[in-house]
């Protein structure tokens, strides 16, 4: 079996839609309770499909994103193969703005003339739907939320989707808008005072094996478990021997930060385990709370230069994740 | 009376327009909105859901398959709002 | 690869709140749809639905404190408990199993915190905390101190389905001897008021496959499946209900809410399923149809049925009973599946008065089947046009 490459990548992001934009997170200083949006955001931009602009920004952005993967990826399916394409989408708060449009509406005019569009903006799975219907996917399409770990759980899961012989390409996409319902969520009224960060990230991943134009990188391990109550050390423990299980090649880099209590186990655990040996970034200062395209987040920034890196990403309650890349750029990039 | 109606004409013209993404003067009185401009049931209704907000009238459910021009949208409308 | 068998199951709908009772139900057709009742909902023209009255969280929850908790993660604990008991495994063995929950709509607090917001107001620390979908799982893991992995489909009504694929596949590829799989959604304001709009519900009964169908119900409802590596269940001496023999999945690529017309999603689901499981459609024996009662989804549904097995594999809606539980439906249906195989009866399609010639399937009509139930193909499709058909067989070894 053929190990599942990343063969391209597309990126919507508050500082441009460029790979690259996201290293400029890491460099401009924002403040401590910046809210970091998409501004200007239109999807006609990426796409002249009709019927897109009743639908909320998240799944905009989400289609803009994977527009911007599959060219990057230089897809080009015969008619045969959209039965092997599949969608995997990770997204975990955004629907909470998508109600809010929706009952707002109601308390507006009333359940009986709320507009009827509005309604499927509010179900989970709408954007893995949508990008279903745009890119012609006809492998599956799935959505997960588990919070911050929501993008590595999708990525995790058309790995599986690949290996298994279901499908053969999967559009696996992170995305996360920060508006009304999710600010409400975050700060109950009251005004931010944290960093926030909405973007849309789309990854193509197919098997190696296959005729790859270009490749930015192979997975070679993702490990996700749970943990139902915060405990540091039982965290630390299973960090330690998650991190044990990965092949002992030099790693380069590792990127975490969740902005949440896990990052100092993280930070003590990473340094225990590579010294400095690694370089080590928590992007948690720079991106703040991202939750469902956080992973994502930090898989890009490992993918603009070669090396082995490691991902880590959490909640405090909830999915841990840790994902080995070997980013090993080729071809046309 | 007839002021009225014209202004009402423009009003629906405008929706159906923006909703379907085309220029106003692409939405004839007797343009096909399926055939002629891709309107799509989900653009039906949201042309409808539009309508019933602007002019406060409920469509019955059964009028959303004769949305099919402005001319018979129009009709609808005003049998709607006696 | 391992096979994959199903030792332990629990439901909670409008018919019975534990296995034996909903079964019973089930089989004598009898219907859970009630007239709406919910705090601060608008009654609309269509005025009932499946709702799960007396509920009582307190039976089920008690490493959690049930009332901070959200509906659909209660549901969810009362099915997931009954399941593990039923299986009778060992606290050593379940702690580690992966974990994986579908739903549509999740938690219904966010219908009380947006109305907070409206108004200007604080929410309550419990209902932003519901409004964390992941917590359901958190919640329910933290019940039984589950520790594998875990993941919530937020698949629409075919989420309860990608749960069960999911669970199959990890004992399958030999990554655990046991998963969970489950679906549970309550009852939201929110569905009731959107199928409204999209015209979608009916005004009086759910009538999947009748001629004069209006559409479906919202409902509520849990269940879940214990899944379970063949050998460690000989071992340990379970009881086993049923074989899952594989699975198929398709994107329609087509419409978000409307299927596509020729089926050909559909299709492709159902016939990747009977390859995965080396079975021919003449070995199908009943189809659990996703059945909602809409004009489009019945119609659909029956020609792609017709086009595989032809018009005689008896097929039966509980859509028709219960109403449509979301992401909970596709797992009570599962649970059906298993329970058709082991008391070889197939439970009705209700409130049946005409045929339909667009439908022209055996479709069980209002009293249910007694015949050999040794295959049974488990069909969902949801909006966003995701099918997912899940097939069990009976065991032998």
């Amino acid at each position: 079996m053929g190990e599942i490459a990343i063969t391209g990548i597309g990126c919507i992001t508050p500082w441009g839609d460029e790979i690259s934009s996201l290293s400029k997170a890491l460099i401009m200083k924002t403040q401590n309770n910046s809210i970091n949006q998409v501004e200007d955001f239109d999807v006609k931009r990426y796409i002249m499909k009709k019927g897109l602009r009743s639908l909320q920004k998240s799944t905009q952005m989400a289609l803009a994103s994977t527009q911007l993967a599959l060219k990057d990826a230089q897809h080009d399916l015969k008619d045969n193969e959209h039965d092997r394409l599949g969608v995997f989408v990770g997204n975990s708060m955004s629907y909470l703005n998508n109600i809010s449009d929706f009952l707002d509406d109601v308390y507006e005019v009333g359940a009986e003339l709320v507009s009827p569009i509005k309604f499927p903006n509010t179900v989970l799975n709408n954007i893995s739907g949508w990008v279903s219907i745009v890119f012609d996917a006809k492998g599956v399409n799935n959505t997960v939320n588990s919070g911050n770990t929501s993008s590595l759980d999708a990525l995790l899961l058309a790995k599986n989707y690949i290996e298994n012989g279901i499908i053969d390409k999967a559009i696996v996409v992170g995305v996360e808008e920060i508006n009304l319902g999710v600010l409400h969520n975050e700060f109950n009224g009251g005004l931010p005072d944290r960093k926030m960060t909405e973007a849309s990230i789309t990854l193509i991943l197919e098997k190696s094996d296959l005729q790859n134009n270009k490749v930015y990188g192979y997975l070679d391990d993702i490990f996700s478990w749970q943990e139902h109550t915060f405990n540091e050390k039982d965290y630390a423990y299973n960090l330690e021997k998650i991190l044990s299980k990965i092949t002992s090649t030099t790693i380069r880099e590792v990127y975490f930060g969740s902005s949440n209590s896990c990052d100092k186990v993280t930070e003590n655990e990473v340094k225990k385990m590579y010294g400095d040996d690694t370089d080590q970034y928590n992007i948690s200062s720079h991106i703040g709370i991202s939750y469902a395209v956080s992973g994502f987040i930090k898989v890009v920034l490992s993918l603009l230069n070669d090396g082995k890196k490691i991902i880590i990403e959490t909640n405090e309650t909830g999915n841990k994740s840790v994902l080995s890349i070997e980013s090993k750029r080729t071809g046309k990039i | 009376m007839n002021a009225e109606k014209i202004i009402n004409i423009e009003k629906v013209r405008a929706i159906i327009a923006e909703v379907l993404e085309v220029e106003i003067d692409e939405v004839k009185a007797e343009t096909d909105l399926v055939e002629e401009l891709d309107a799509d049931s989900m653009m039906a209704l949201e042309i409808m859901a539009t309508i019933e907000k602007e002019f406060r009238v409920k469509i019955p459910e059964n009028e959303i398959q004769n949305f099919t021009t402005l001319d018979a949208i129009i009709k609808i409308v005003e049998k709607e709002m006696r | 690869m391992n096979r994959v068998v199903v030792t332990g199951v629990g439901v909670i709908t409008s018919i019975g709140e534990d296995v034996d009772t909903f079964w019973d139900s089930c089989i004598n057709g009898k219907s859970g749809i009630t007239k709406i009742v919910k705090d601060k909902l608008e009654l609309l023209t269509p005025q009932y639905g499946g709702q799960i009255h007396n509920f009582d969280p307190g039976k089920y929850i008690f490493e959690n404190d049930f009332n901070s908790i959200g509906r659909g993660t209660q549901l969810l604990i009362g099915s997931l408990r009954q399941a593990i008991q039923s299986s009778k495994l060992k606290k050593e063995d379940y702690q580690l199993a992966d974990l994986f929950v579908g739903t549509t709509m999740g938690e219904v607090s966010a219908e009380t915190t947006n109305l907070d917001r409206f108004l200007q107001k604080k929410s309550e620390k419990a209902f932003l905390e519901q409004n964390q979908l992941k917590n359901m799982l958190v919640y329910a893991s933290k019940e039984f101190d589950i520790r594998g992995s875990g993941l919530l489909n937020t698949n629409a009504c075919a989420a309860g389905n990608y749960s069960t694929i999911q669970a199959f596949e990890q004992i399958r590829n030999g990554k655990n001897k046991i998963a969970i799989s489950a679906g549970a959604d309550p009852f939201a304001t929110i569905a009731y008021y959107g199928f409204n709009r999209l015209n979608a519900i009916s005004p009086d009964k759910c009538r999947p496959f009748d001629k004069n169908r209006k559409g479906m119900q919202v409902a509520e409802g849990s269940a879940c499946l214990i899944l379970e590596d063949l050998e460690h269940a000989l071992e340990r001496g379970a009881d086993i209900l049923a074989e899952i023999v594989g699975y198929g999945v398709s994107s329609d690529a087509f419409h978000i809410t409307a299927p596509h017309p020729k089926s050909s999603g559909i299709i492709r689901a159902t016939k990747n399923a009977l390859n995965y499981a080396k079975l021919a459609p003449s070995e199908i024996d009943y189809i659990s149809a996703h059945g909602t009662g809409t004009y489009a989804n019945d119609k659909v549904e029956s020609f792609a049925i017709n086009e595989i097995f032809g018009e005689n594999t008896p097929v039966s809606s509980i859509k028709s009973m219960l109403g449509h539980s979301m992401g909970a439906a596709s797992a009570i249906e599962s649970v059906v599946s298993c329970l058709a195989i082991r008391d070889n009866v197939a439970p009705p399609t209700i409130n049946f008065e005409t045929p339909d010639e667009e439908c022209r399937i055996d479709c069980i009509p209002n009293v249910c089947r007694e015949m050999s139930i040794k295959t049974v193909v488990n069909n969902s499709y949801a909006f966003g046009g995701t099918n997912a058909s899940v097939i069990f067989k009976e065991f032998s070894k």
